[in-house]
Formats: structure tokens, C-alpha cells, sequence
């Protein structure tokens, strides 16, 4: 039996990269064939996977399987169309396009026809989202309820080990301040500009030795000029800190030095690094919103209206009540045990079974 | 937002008084509040998300975020080619090719006129800007007057 997984890119430090070659992984282990095709494959990986024109091939395949990995628009989403194996559809989730309208346009255009062509991809034997929030995207967008599941990514494993910079470590403690941290990509969807701004209420009136971290690519100029203008106004200049993309070691670092790990995403799909913040004992303060609170389980806080005062106010008490930060972080740790990747193995196989790729 | 606006699940769990907490924290934001009145710190803005007045403010916060705003704005006319991809078989290149050879033609007219805007919100910005710099000075000065005028009546 043949299994293919397609998708747009295989690349190293991706998370649905990773997932593609954990899945591999297994369906080897399970005896199965598996190939990997991706419309742009890293240097690293190509001993591993081709490039999705070698899928041509294998489209008149009826016995075979294809898993589908949909996170981004690419044109290979024909190839699923076109081919006669059984199919799943793996939906990453694609960011509402509004978000990027007034900041790039070419990436609003891109998130819109990503989501537009999600309808096409309806004639799939299964369709799972990595998370409830995107199964309810597929069933919105006309994949019948009994059709889809949900099926958690595999993280990885190379985040959830402890590695510090010894520099950076340093760097961080001499300075002495409560330290609050967000990871991810500095774009819209995820109102960096609220984070500042609890911030910036925190620093101000509550604690001025504290520092902001913001962790992550910064890859929109209209978007991060707007941020810098706001920190600037707000005097923030010395509180605030912009890293940029970071090597994995770095990140963890960052983990370990930080207090709280503020994040005020309106849209997320999953959302790893609140899985890191559980994986490093840091206290959790989230906006409610999209996948959060399904990923945070009962664990973490969550805030659902932007008080700023109140956020503020929630952000000291989890940095300086210990008995609170305690039973916080407690809740973290068992949470993230239901992310263990033998329970996500478990369910593969599971799925593998109900489409008879393996005996039951 | 009002203080008592309260969200019920903010913190969950059995072992956590949630509303002891909360109480707790509209405690806190009283005591912060009236400390920051003491030192003169713009509390209120930056707990509603607005940017501090200048120190020297003496009209309404409103207008001063409404100038603000038309100064970082005035020049942001986003104009750039976006082109679906388009489905035909066989001459779909083609077709593509043509609509973005059209789309460039007619960016390049939006553009001329996206310069002619940007020049005149640039000129109303100024405009604002020297208006609300004047109505400053003609409010204190009225202000000095009515100040005199009382104290000579006293």
C-alpha cells in the first residue's frame, strides 16, 4: 500500500514540515510505502521528498492514498483534485484575508484565494483540521461534519528539549526586569499593537523595570513601521525589543528568561508557542479568540475583551503571586501531556484504519 | 471599558477564587489610578489604548488623536498589481500576460492620481495642523483675558 503526502513546502524549522515527516515516519514503521512531494523542497530534505511534479505519475493510482497538507494557496492543489487515489485533506488553516487589507495587498490576495480554494477541496474521503476551530473551517466551507476529524500535529520534538545561549541568558538576567514575551510572525492577525499596549499600561504604572520581547520575522515594512511609530510614541523605545526570527536555541532561551508570555492573537489555527510557554513553565495570558482557548484547554489565563487595565493588572499578579503563577503553570504541564505524540499517533492510526490503509 | 465588565472564564479551574481576583484587580487599578493622578501620569490613555496628550494640551483629546492620526496617514495610499491567477486551459498564459499588460497600464494613471492625493492630504495635514497650533494660542490667550478681566472685576 502507497501513501503520498503532498504539500507546498518541506522545509526545516516548519511546523507542518515537521508533521509531514513525522507521518512518514510512522507509515514506514507501519509497513506502508510512503513518498513525500512539496512544490518547494529544502536542501536538506531532498533525499527525502520530491519536488510535487513528481506526482504527475502516480495521479492513476486508485489504490494508493494521498494526504493533502492545505496551509497556504499553491496550484498543486490540482494535483489533489485531478488524482484518483483516496484522499485526505489535512487543513493547516489559511489567515483571513482582512487581516492583511490596508497593510499587503499581494498577501491579502493570497490568503483570499487560499481560502476561496478550500471549497474545491471538497471531494475528500476525510478532511481533518490540526485543531476543532479548523475542522469547524472545513465543515464551513461544505465538507460534510461526518467527513471530517481532527487530528493534532506531531510537535517538535527538537522544541521540547532544554538547550540555553549562555550569552543571551546572561545578557537577559543582568538586567534584572520582569520580562514578558510573544512569539510568532509580527503580522496583523496577531494585534502585536495590543500586546504593546498592555505593555505599555504595565510598564508605566505598575512595574517600570520590566522589558517586552517580541519574537518572530518581521516581514511586512507598513505593518512594522506602524508598530515602531507606536512604541516610539509611547516611549517605549528602551522597554521594547523587536529580535526578529531566532535560532531554536535562542527561542529557548527567551522561554526560560521570561515571566509571563503575553498574546493577543484574533486568529490563530493552533498556535505552538503557547504549547512552548507550557513546555517552559511560563504562565500564559491569551486573548480568547479563534484556536487559543482549544489549544490552552483549562490551562493558561484567558482574557476576552481588551480592558487594558485589567490585562495589566491580570499580567503583575501572574508574575508576582506565586501561589497563582504555581497553580497557573500546574495546569500548563497537565495540559500539555494531552499533546504527547503518542496520543497523536494513536489517533493516525486510528484514521489509517478507519479508511482500511491498515488492518484494524 | 467600564470596570465592572468582567469575563467569567478570564480564569478557570476549581483551585483558582477567580472573583476574589478580579476583585482584587479593580482594587488595584483604584489605587492606580489615584497615584498616577498624583504624579500627573496620563493614566486614562494609555488604559484605553489612546496615545498620551502632549503636555502641553489644552484642547480635546479627540481632536489630538484625530491630528495624529491624519499625520501618520496622509502619505499611506497603498496602490500595487494584484492579479488572480486566471483557470483557462491552453491560453491562460496568454490571458494572464494581457491582464497584467492592462492592469500596469491602468496603475500607472491611479498612480498619477494617488500622487495629486497624497500632495493634498499632505497640504490639509499641514492646513490642521497650523489650525490647531492657532486655536492653542487663541484659547490661552482668551483664557489670559478672562483671567485678567475677573481678577480687575474682584
Amino acid at each position: 500500500m502507497r501513501v503520498h503526502q503532498l504539500g507546498h513546502g518541506l522545509i526545516p524549522g516548519d511546523a507542518i514540515s515537521h508533521h509531514t515527516l513525522e507521518i512518514d515516519r510512522r507509515l514506514r514503521a507501519w509497513g506502508l510505502e510512503s513518498h513525500i512531494f512539496a512544490g518547494h523542497v529544502a536542501s536538506e530534505y531532498q533525499a527525502l521528498a520530491q519536488t510535487d511534479g513528481h506526482f504527475h505519475s502516480f495521479l492513476d493510482s486508485p489504490d494508493d492514498l494521498l494526504i493533502y497538507h492545505y496551509s497556504i494557496y499553491d496550484p498543486n492543489y490540482r494535483l489533489f483534485q485531478k488524482t484518483l487515489m483516496r484522499k485526505i485533506l489535512i487543513y493547516h488553516n489559511i489567515t483571513p484575508p482582512q487581516f492583511f487589507q490596508g497593510w499587503d495587498r499581494s498577501l491579502a490576495a493570497l490568503c483570499d484565494a487560499g481560502r476561496r480554494v478550500l471549497v474545491e477541496l471538497r471531494g475528500c474521503d476525510l478532511a481533518l483540521g490540526d485543531s476543532d476551530f479548523n475542522r469547524r473551517e472545513l465543515v464551513a466551507a461544505g465538507i460534510p461534519e461526518e467527513k471530517t476529524d481532527v487530528l493534532s500535529i506531531f510537535l517538535p520534538q527538537s522544541h521540547f528539549t532544554p538547550a540555553t545561549d549562555p550569552d543571551l541568558m546572561t545578557q537577559l538576567q543582568a538586567q534584572g526586569t520582569v520580562k514578558f514575551l510573544t512569539v510568532g510572525r509580527v503580522v496583523p492577525n496577531k494585534a502585536i499593537e495590543d500586546v504593546i499596549r498592555i505593555f505599555a499600561l504595565y510598564h508605566r504604572a505598575i512595574n517600570p523595570r520590566s522589558c517586552l520581547y517580541v519574537v518572530g520575522s518581521r516581514y511586512l515594512p507598513a505593518y512594522d513601521t506602524a508598530l515602531d511609530e507606536l512604541v516610539d510614541e509611547l516611549a517605549l523605545n528602551d522597554a521594547v525589543v523587536f529580535t526578529g526570527l531566532v535560532s531554536d536555541t535562542a527561542l529557548k532561551t527567551y522561554y526560560q528568561a521570561a515571566d509571563l508570555y503575553l498574546h493577543a492573537s484574533h486568529h490563530e489555527g493552533f498556535c505552538v508557542p503557547l504549547i512552548e510557554s507550557m513546555y517552559f513553565g511560563l504562565p500564559i495570558l491569551a486573548r480568547k479568540a479563534a484556536a487559543v482557548p482549544e489549544t490552552l484547554g483549562d490551562a493558561g489565563v484567558l482574557f476576552t475583551r481588551l480592558g487594558y487595565k485589567k490585562v495589566a493588572e491580570m499580567a503583575h499578579l501572574l508574575v508576582s503571586d506565586e501561589s497563582l503563577k504555581a497553580q497557573v503553570i500546574a495546569r500548563q504541564r497537565q495540559r500539555l501531556q494531552d499533546f504527547a505524540h503518542d496520543r497523536v499517533e494513536a489517533k493516525l492510526r486510528e484514521i489509517l484504519i478507519r479508511l482500511h490503509v491498515l488492518p484494524a | 471599558m467600564p470596570d465592572d465588565d468582567l469575563t467569567a472564564d478570564l480564569l478557570k479551574g476549581d483551585d483558582i477564587d477567580a472573583e476574589a481576583i478580579m476583585q482584587e484587580i479593580r482594587a488595584r487599578i483604584r489605587a492606580r489610578r489615584a497615584e498616577a493622578q498624583s504624579r500627573g501620569f496620563d493614566f486614562e490613555a494609555y488604559a484605553d489604548g489612546l496615545y498620551p496628550l502632549p503636555p502641553d494640551a489644552i484642547l480635546s483629546r479627540d481632536l489630538y488623536e484625530a491630528v495624529r492620526y491624519v499625520g501618520l496617514s496622509y502619505d499611506k495610499v497603498n496602490i500595487d498589481r494584484v492579479l488572480t491567477e486566471t483557470r483557462l486551459p491552453l491560453i491562460g498564459g496568454l490571458v494572464h500576460r494581457v491582464r497584467a499588460a492592462l492592469h500596469e497600464l491602468v496603475l500607472f494613471y491611479v498612480n498619477r492620481q494617488a500622487a495629486r492625493q497624497i500632495y493634498f492630504n499632505e497640504q490639509a495635514a499641514r492646513a490642521l495642523n497650523a489650525l490647531v497650533r492657532d486655536l492653542e494660542t487663541e484659547v490661552c490667550d482668551l483664557r489670559a483675558r478672562i483671567a485678567d478681566l475677573e481678577a480687575n472685576q474682584g
